[in-house]
This record gives C-alpha cells, sequence and structure tokens, in this order.
C-alpha cells in the first residue's frame, strides 16, 4: 500500500487532502527505520506498546489491517474499507474535487 | 515485647513501601514475580534470536527450493528444527519454576507468564485448573488476561469459569476482565443469536461499569456499540486525539477542512 500512498500525497499535493495514520507498531525505533526505508512522510498517531489493542482501535473497533476511513472536508465519514478500497484515486479526486467546489453531483 | 514488635514493622513498612518489607515478610507471590520477570526478559532475548535464526533460514537454498516446489512438510520441518528445541528449552524452565509453587496462590504469578508467552502445553487445562482453585484470589488478573477461549477449550465451559470469576472474586478489575473474556466468548465467529448478542452486550455494558472510561478495556468493551453508532458513512467521524510516532501531540480535528484518508496501519 506505501506505493498507492505515496503517489496520492504526490499528486494531492496542493489541495486538500491528508492522510492520517493510526500505527500498531510497537517497536518505534525500528519503525523509524522503515519510515524512511519506505519515505512514508504522511503523520500516524501511534497506538504505543499496545499495538492493534491500543487505545485508538479498540474504541473504533478494528478488527482488520489495513481498515480505511475516508473522511470529507466537512467531517463526515463517507466510506470505509478493510484493505484498500477498489477505486482508491477515484474515490479520493470525487471527494477532493467536491472539497474544492468543483463537483457538482 | 509483641507491641514493640509490631511498632518495629510499621516503621518498616513506612520507611520502605515496596520490595524490601515482602521480602521480610517472605510473600511467595513477590518471591514469584521476581523469580518470573527476569526469566520472561531472557526468553523474549532468546525468542528474538529465534526469529532472526528462522528469517536467515528462510533464506538458504535447501528452503526456498522447497519453497518453489510447495513441499509444506518439509518447510514446517525447517521452521520446526529451529523454533522446538527452543521452545521445549523454556517450556521446561518455567516448568521448573512453576514446580516451586505448585499448589500455593504465587503459581498464579508463573502461569500468567507462562500463558502470556505461550510456554505451556495445555493451556486450557491451566486456565481450567487454576480458576477453579483460586476464583477469588486478586492474583488471578493475570491467568484471565486473555478473552481468548483457551486452546482445547469449548467457548461455553469458559463463559462458565468466567461467571465463577465475576461471583467470587471482588476486584473490580478481575470482574470486568472476566466479564468482558464471558461477553466475547461466543462473540467471535458466525452471527449470534439475539440471545447471545442481549447477553455479550450486558456483558459489555457491566465492563464499562466497572471501569474507568480511559481504560484500555473499557474502550474494547466500548467498541463495537461506537461502531455501530458512531462509526457509520454518513455519520460525523468522532475526534481523536493522541501523539504522533515521534510524540507530538495533535488531533484529527487539526485536519478539518480537509479530505482525510483515515488509515489503520502497521509494518507487518
Amino acid at each position: 500500500m506505501y506505493p498507492h500512498e505515496r503517489s496520492l500525497v504526490e499528486n494531492m499535493a496542493g489541495r486538500p487532502f491528508a492522510i492520517i495514520g493510526v500505527n500498531s507498531d510497537k517497536d518505534l525505533d525500528k519503525l523509524h527505520g522503515r519510515l524512511k526505508e519506505e519515505e512514508i512522510t504522511w503523520r500516524s498517531f501511534w497506538c504505543g506498546e499496545d499495538g492493534t489493542g491500543g487505545a485508538i482501535p479498540s474504541l473504533w473497533n478494528v478488527s482488520g489491517w489495513p481498515t480505511v476511513y475516508f473522511i470529507d472536508h466537512k467531517g463526515i465519514i463517507r466510506e470505509k474499507s478493510v484493505g484498500s478500497p477498489d477505486d482508491l484515486d477515484g474515490l479520493v479526486e470525487r471527494l477532493v474535487s467536491e472539497a474544492e467546489g468543483k463537483a457538482s453531483l | 515485647m509483641l507491641r514493640f514488635l509490631s511498632w518495629f514493622a510499621l516503621a518498616l513498612l513506612v520507611a520502605c513501601p515496596t520490595g524490601s518489607v515482602q521480602a521480610v515478610g517472605g510473600d511467595p507471590v513477590a518471591d514469584a514475580k521476581r523469580a518470573v520477570e527476569p526469566l520472561a526478559l531472557e526468553f523474549k532475548v532468546a525468542e528474538n534470536a529465534m526469529r532472526d535464526r528462522l528469517s536467515a533460514m528462510r533464506e538458504t537454498p535447501d528452503y526456498k527450493e522447497a519453497y518453489e516446489a510447495k513441499e509444506w512438510d518439509k518447510l514446517r520441518a525447517l521452521s520446526d528444527g529451529i523454533v522446538n528445541p527452543v521452545m521445549e528449552e523454556w517450556k521446561e524452565k518455567f516448568a521448573g519454576v512453576a514446580k516451586l509453587y505448585a499448589g500455593k496462590e504465587a503459581e498464579l504469578v508463573v502461569a500468567a507468564a507462562q500463558l502470556r508467552l505461550r510456554l505451556l502445553a495445555d493451556p486450557g487445562e491451566a486456565v481450567e485448573r487454576l480458576v477453579d482453585a483460586y476464583a477469588s484470589s486478586a492474583h488471578l488478573g493475570g491467568v484471565i488476561q486473555s478473552p481468548r477461549v483457551p486452546q482445547g477449550m469449548k467457548p461455553e465451559r469458559f463463559a462458565a469459569l468466567m461467571t465463577k470469576v465475576i461471583e467470587e472474586n471482588a476486584s473490580k478489575e478481575i470482574q470486568a476482565q472476566a466479564y468482558f473474556n464471558r461477553g466475547s466468548s461466543h462473540r467471535r465467529g458466525r452471527d449470534l443469536t439475539d440471545e447471545q448478542k442481549a447477553a455479550s452486550e450486558a456483558d459489555f455494558t457491566k465492563v464499562i461499569e466497572l471501569l474507568p472510561s480511559d481504560a484500555l478495556l473499557s474502550l474494547k468493551a466500548q467498541g463495537p456499540r461506537f461502531e455501530e453508532t458512531r462509526l457509520q458513512t454518513g455519520m460525523k467521524a468522532p475526534d481523536i486525539a493522541g501523539v504522533d510516532l515521534f510524540g507530538e501531540k495533535f488531533k484529527l480535528s487539526d485536519y478539518a477542512g480537509k479530505v482525510v484518508m483515515l488509515d489503520f496501519w502497521g509494518d507487518w
């Protein structure tokens, strides 16, 4: 999923879009190395030593990784999927255009 | 004389509130903790070394050939050759410590570590026996820390054991864990009957009542309902506050006005 996310961040630069992660790795040192290797520039919440059982995934009842929520510019949950959604680029483009006021549904 | 001694003990208790007083009293539970903790750390080191050896083995031509040829038995034998001796060695080490405390409440401490580190041949038997013997113990928590039904045990049996803990244990935390385990025991897998669903929800409600709302187990118990009532498409996303991977605080709402792809991920 990293390459796809990297290209999204690149393609959406300057537009109202952000990837926010909720990361469940337990070993932060190892992860810092991986961020560099994989050029993961987007910000993530860290779930601490509890990993997948941490506070955020617990309350959000996440049971599959990755789980992805798409939240529009008004803060409304528009899509959610376990795993990457089928048409990730199309979905993001649609929501971002809407945020920019281009979309006429 | 007796009065003098008790004053002395009290003075000692005030002077050193942790650790050393228990040693003076010869508390077997504290004693077992001191025996188990370093051993658990040593095991983690051995386990990491074992993982490294496994990764190295997967790079050998022998393994790669077997992988290409889909010879699953051979692949299993190759990993077992590395994993089994290590696990057997550590199972024995922990069993040796467990023997020292057999029949005493302190055996709960050793068993908790054995369960957590998967160093018991028959975890179901251990949970069954220990819950039966120590349902009211303040040290039972570690033995029931996992909501997973132990291998070889029927979910109904696990639920019955948790009921025993709920009825006999005075600790709120332990009761909450027992409610949570019972509520989860028939939750996994297939669709629940209405009756099972109601029972499970009632158990989770008890967890939420017993614990502070930000306790991890409470959050887990809140999860299913939270998802149902707050996380459906069309709903306003709840805010998240936390720290990033470098320890900086931030909130999901810092990104209001943007489209956010909220990705629950791990590098595995």
